[in-house]
């Protein structure tokens, strides 16, 4: 889950709140706002706007509805010059490779339709940037240069007023001194003043409408905030639970099993002492000995994969795959993993696994079950499982919910089909660097 | 003697039968859970009863249970408590009344089958019986022995597990003169009243332990 953030403090009343926005330097510091890098940030965010827009225009019309993609991409780096709190992509990480079924994902989504329009609305405001920019530097920088000028040609004693390539001067008139050549260059100074200020907010109006289309929803951040509480929790649960079971295994099983040996072994002695034949009890104590070592076995197996400890995920899932077979599965796979996946990838991948095979054999009323792993060219490694049973497969009553969190806990995804009648495909996807 | 047992692992309730069989015990009832002990040993009148702390439906302390509601009935009623783990706790318990007749070992103690039928007998008897891991367990706990030499701690260790001064004296290979010696500065340190009969003396040092 790489793209969930968690929100930064939005709220600008704190006076010890850091600065993130243009309005906020604004009301934080309205007389010295020309003294910090938000003017000068804001402007180059607006003078930026009309070559954004016009690049999106006349390169991207090709790709359609799917255009606002990359302008979603360039405007979301392009608001850090204005917006200090992290914005996240809104778009889903994608779901299963291959173009078509990308271009199928993303035109489902919300955020692809508003970046469209966030690009549809930039035109129409690039005008409005480029207008309030030209006012911004142009205005004052020809009346500077006016000023200049007429000191220049005071120095080479030319009365300013008689030359024709600066007729508009206003203060060009024969008797003025030399000081009254000075006022443009003020104006100019204040124009450019009072034009920084215009440009910081027209540079929060752009902000707001980034942030609001090309990036995530606020509702969205709360909800997948909500959802890893919830899980967050559930794993913590699960954990509890699982160190119950341990235990009790230990307890019931291989506790007893031993208890039960040093008590033959016990009857043993005690036979042996008064000399009668302790021959059966012999036998007894290696059958409890053995007992106790498969039931330790089992135990062990279910605290961490032998197989996973011994070799790769790809050994392990063969390991599974066996099993299920042993069961009375009908099970076809193709495994091609590379040896080097981190562990904790490894260890998710496989106890999710080892819960869809149980599903499968506890729930589907299957007869076959084809799985298959691989790890794409993007470095996502994918486990899919697929059985013949009834469908119908949902979160409730299933373990289907410690699957999910555990997967997304290493920043990864389910994605479950399982239509009434089946069949039941389930996708393990969990993005992942070789270790 | 007339037994009655309480295990739920059936693997552990045949192997003790067969133990106490071999023996020369007679086992009256094997049950597995705590309402049937209480009502066997209301229908046997064992001359013991055997009961494994962790049973159904719980799976916690249902055994301890048990025995406190038959001990209640009866104070009388001689009892062996097994338990997996160690608890000062259920032990301290169990001793607190001054009946005596009651027992409280770790159930891996069954494999030592001289020294747990000795143990059987002390009970019918009369006699305490408590684990020394649980009295250890206590002694760990209890702050203010400080004043206690090793050799001392040593000794009140073995009392509190019921021994009588010639096996104290024996499993410290010292005199029995000197077993005395020990309990007599043990009990004046401690401000414990001395008293003679042992059990009565295991009662005042786990009294003592879980103050």
């Amino acid at each position: 889950m790489g793209s969930v953030r968690m929100p930064a403090p939005t709220s600008d009343s704190p006076a010890h709140a850091t600065v993130t926005t243009p309005l906020m330097a604004l009301r934080r510091h309205p007389l010295r706002l020309l003294a910090t890098s938000w003017p000068w940030r804001s402007l180059a965010y607006v003078a930026a706007t009309p070559a954004v827009a016009a690049t999106w225009a006349l390169t991207c019309w090709p790709l359609l509805v799917l255009s606002g993609v990359p302008l979603g991409r360039v405007e979301r780096w392009r608001l850090r010059w204005v917006d200090r709190r992290p914005v996240a992509n809104p778009h889903r990480h994608d779901p299963s490779p291959g173009l078509p079924a990308w271009i199928r994902s993303r035109a489902g989504e919300r955020a692809t339709w508003t970046e469209l329009l966030h690009g549809v609305l930039l035109i129409p405001l690039s005008f409005l940037s480029f207008a309030v920019v030209c006012v911004v530097l142009l205005v004052p920088a020809l009346l500077l240069a006016g000023s200049a000028a007429s000191f220049v040609l005071l120095a080479l004693g030319v009365d300013p007023a008689a030359v024709t390539a600066v007729p508009d001067l206003p203060t060009s008139t024969a008797d003025g001194g030399a000081l009254a050549h000075l006022g443009p260059a003020a104006l100019g100074l204040l124009v450019l003043a009072l034009g920084l200020y215009l440009v910081t907010l027209v540079a929060e109006g752009q902000r707001y409408l980034a942030r609001l289309l090309v990036g995530e929803p606020a509702a969205d951040i709360a909800q997948r905030l909500d959802d890893l509480t919830r899980s967050r929790a559930r794993l913590t649960t699960a954990f509890d639970d699982e160190r119950r079971r341990i235990e009790r295994d230990l307890h019931d099983g291989a506790q007893q099993q031993l208890t039960a040996l040093v008590m033959t072994l016990g009857t043993l002695r005690y036979q042996y002492d008064r000399g009668s034949d302790v021959t059966p009890l012999i036998d007894q104590a290696r059958a409890d000995a053995q007992r106790a070592i498969d039931e330790l076995r089992d135990i062990v197996h279910g605290i961490y994969p032998a197989a996973l400890r011994e070799h790769d995920l790809g050994d392990a899932l063969d390991d599974l795959v066996a099993r299920a077979e042993a069961a009375g599965l009908d099970v076809t796979a193709h495994i091609d993993l590379p040896v080097d996946l981190p562990s904790d990838v490894e260890v998710g991948l496989y106890f999710a696994a080892n819960e869809l095979f149980t599903n499968v054999a506890k729930h589907a009323q299957a007869e076959t079950v084809h799985l298959r792993a691989h790890r794409t060219p993007d470095r996502r490694v994918l486990v899919t499982v697929q059985d013949d049973g009834r469908g119908g497969a949902d979160l409730v009553g299933t373990g289907l919910v410690g699957v999910v969190d555990r997967i997304e806990t290493l920043g990864g995804h389910v994605h479950i089909s399982s239509p009434a009648g089946g069949p039941t495909r389930i996708t393990l996807e969990v993005p992942c660097v070789s270790s | 003697m007339r037994i009655v047992i309480a295990e739920d692992a059936v693997l552990l309730r045949e192997g003790l039968a067969r133990l106490l069989a071999t023996a020369g015990h007679e086992v009256v009832a094997a049950v597995g859970d705590g309402r049937a002990l209480v009502e066997a040993v209301t229908a046997h009148r064992p001359d013991l009863t055997i009961v494994d702390v962790r049973m159904p439906p719980s799976h916690t302390d249902e055994g301890l249970q048990a025995a406190r509601a038959l001990r209640a009935v009866n104070p009388s009623e001689r009892i062996l408590v097994l338990s997996q783990i160690v608890s000062g706790r259920a032990a301290a318990d169990l001793f607190a009344t001054d009946a005596g007749g009651i027992g409280y070992l770790l159930k891996d103690r069954v494999g030592d089958v001289d020294e747990f039928l000795r143990t059987l007998d002390t009970i019918a008897d009369g006699g305490e019986v408590i684990d020394p891991l649980v009295v250890r367990q206590l002694l760990r706990r209890r702050t203010g022995l400080e004043a206690l030499t090793p050799r001392e701690t040593e000794v009140l260790a073995l009392m509190a597990e019921g021994r009588t001064n010639t096996a104290i004296a024996d499993a410290l290979v010292i005199t029995e003169a000197a077993v005395a010696k020990h309990i007599n500065r043990i009990f004046a340190k401690l401000h414990l009243s001395a008293d003679d009969t042992t059990h009565k003396r295991v009662q005042a040092v786990l009294t003592y332990l879980r103050r």
